[in-house]
């Protein structure tokens, strides 16, 4: 079978029957979701259509080889799809939290071969003989959990190990990987893929930390430029914290399980991690801020949130911008619906940004079922993941803009 | 560009050492042993064990909302929650303190411990606290955050201050412990203020 076959086949027919893809929804919705499969008649994927292959998977941090249905099927996505696109065409971006719990260790600490093996069944994502070939890349951004949830020295040194052990498997051909922005600075990192995608990576734990203004004034002037500057290129930023959410860090937090204690801690903003502490409130004014100096960009795509959530942030009366929130890569948290919110599932997964050769963009959300996120503790492994992999589908499309 | 250098805590590179953080345990330890010296002449004025437990009870669900307050404090002044050995270390320090002076009070009363006039008594102040927490934070914060902050900080000082007053009063009313505090309270204030 070709490539371009491979792709029609292994990826549910994405140009044949948009319709039965919504069936599919319909079937799949749950007590977690919001909103359908988004507008009808958007245009199927063809490959020779598309100019380049983004795909964003975040809190991917606790997956493991051999027990994660997702990772399978995202490595076979990339595959197909790196076989069919122009060499170098396709990217994919781990949205932070790469190694749970407390980013990546030192050689010979506990924990280092766990974190190890997570960091490596993520970067098989493009270890594959097409991507292989065909020059697919990924990219890893830090997240809080990278920096060991802590500021400081001993939040730097584990990005550094994560950085350090990507650099070493791409040194070494294993795979073409790396860490973005680089370690203890803030971005952006430009990162071209095609002639029509740009994307900004961004360190958002550095921002949250930093209390220089002057260094991030400067990492903001660069961000406009950077998205001033990309011409026909359409501009992905990338960046752990998502800028609007309708999971637990967004503010979607239950009263019971800890007696009100962290609803009143999440209320107080006591927890930087939330949207509601003072750092977190300025990073996105500070965003924000930016993308009405120098235009929006076409996405924000974040993880943070273990959940998969498409928003529409205004930013006034007639710009805005999408919010991707795309944390679903190993573990799940509720969502609930908040203003802006078009679509939103608690499922494990990954989205897919097709850049087309005519300027316009796809999105496609791929999500399986929330009990087969983990098959670690499944009594037949095999089986599990079997399911879990038949599990996964396109459950959400839409066209950016 | 240097991450973490210069920090929302205002926490430098050597000062975010672990060497900072095993000095904890050493603080609780001392605090705990200060509780017990002051505490201990007390036991000889005739209480029971089941004072002191009781007390400890008491002072352990009022190290909740204590703990919330101090930690809404520690959050206005830009040291914020980043994660569980944060909580860990408030609950180590906040909630030892907490115990200790709710033991210390009950003891130094000389009168028998009232489990229900305590837990009123903390409940009531904590009601009251809040209330005037939230609204002097109504008035001095424009954030919905700082409001909710100045509400925890009044909850977690009615907490404290109605348990004590329940306890000092004692069922007839009397104060009978204002010298024992001025001794005990100094001990861990300092903490507190950590």
């Amino acid at each position: 079978m070709t490539a371009v076959g491979r792709v029609a086949t292994r990826h549910h027919g994405l140009w044949l029957l948009p319709g039965l893809v919504a069936g599919l929804v319909a079937c799949t919705e749950t007590t977690d979701a919001v909103g359908g499969i988004g507008p009808a008649g958007i245009d199927p994927l063809v490959p020779s259509a598309v100019d380049a292959m983004v795909f964003l998977v975040g809190d991917a941090g606790a997956a493991e080889e051999g027990l994660s249905p997702l990772m399978v099927e995202l490595r076979e996505d990339v595959e197909s799809w790196a076989g069919a696109l122009p060499d170098s065409a396709v990217m994919v971006v781990f949205l932070g939290d790469n190694v749970y719990e407390s980013g990546l260790h030192d050689p010979g600490e506990r924990g280092y071969d766990r974190d190890t093996l997570r960091l490596h069944t993520q970067v098989r994502a493009v270890t594959g003989l097409q991507a292989s070939r065909h020059g697919a890349r990924a990219t890893f951004i830090p997240g809080n959990h990278d920096w060991a949830n802590s500021v400081g020295a001993e939040g730097l040194a584990r990005v550094r190990n994560m950085e350090g052990r990507l650099r070493l498997l791409a040194a070494d051909g294993t795979a073409a990987v790396g860490l973005e922005p680089e370690p203890g600075t803030p971005g952006p990192t430009v990162l071209d893929v095609g002639t029509r995608a740009r994307i900004l990576a961004l360190d958002t734990h550095w921002w949250l930390s930093e209390e220089d203004g002057t260094a991030k004034s400067a990492a903001e002037t660069a961000m406009a430029d950077a998205i001033r500057s990309a011409g026909q290129r359409r501009v992905l930023v990338a960046a752990h914290h998502p800028l609007a959410s309708g999971g637990p860090h967004g503010g979607t937090i239950p009263f019971l399980p800890t007696l009100g204690i962290q609803f009143l801690a999440h209320k107080g903003g006591l927890l930087v991690q939330d949207m509601t502490s003072t750092p977190y409130r300025e990073l996105i004014q500070d965003f924000e801020g930016v993308f009405r100096e120098s235009g929006p960009p076409l996405a924000v795509a974040s993880g943070h949130d273990h959940s998969l959530q498409v928003l529409d942030v205004p930013l006034d009366e007639t710009d805005g911008y999408v919010q991707l929130v795309s944390g679903a890569g190993s573990g799940l948290t509720r969502v609930r619906p908040v203003p802006g919110m078009a679509w939103a599932r608690r499922a494990p997964g990954y989205m897919r940004l097709a850049f087309l050769t005519e300027g316009g963009v796809i999105l496609h959300v791929v999500a399986g079922s929330p009990e087969l996120v983990y098959c670690g503790a499944a009594v037949q492994v095999g089986a599990c993941m079997s399911a879990g992999v038949d599990s996964v589908h396109v459950v959400y499309s839409r066209r950016l803009r | 560009m240097g991450g973490g250098t210069a920090s929302r805590n205002g926490w430098t590179d050597s000062a975010h050492s672990p060497v900072e953080r095993d000095a904890v345990p050493l603080r609780t330890s001392v605090l705990l042993t200060l509780t017990a010296l002051a505490t201990g002449p007390s036991a000889v004025r005739g209480q029971g064990v089941d004072d002191a437990l009781g007390a400890a009870l008491v002072g352990v669900l009022v190290s909740v909302p204590v703990t919330l307050g101090y930690s809404a404090f520690r959050a206005q002044t830009g040291d914020y929650v980043w994660n569980g050995r944060d909580v860990g270390r408030r609950v180590a320090v906040v909630g030892t303190a907490v115990v200790g002076i709710s033991v210390g009070v009950a003891l130094a009363s000389g009168e028998r411990f009232d489990l229900g006039d305590a837990l009123v008594g903390a409940g009531v102040g904590a009601a009251a606290g809040a209330l005037v927490g939230a609204g002097v934070a109504q008035l001095t914060s424009s954030t919905p955050e700082g409001r909710w902050c100045g509400m925890l900080m009044g909850l977690g000082a009615g907490a404290l201050v109605g348990s004590v007053w329940a306890t000092v009063s004692g069922s007839d009313g009397e104060s009978v412990t204002a010298p024992a505090l001025a001794v005990r309270l100094p001990v861990a204030l300092p903490v507190l203020a950590r």
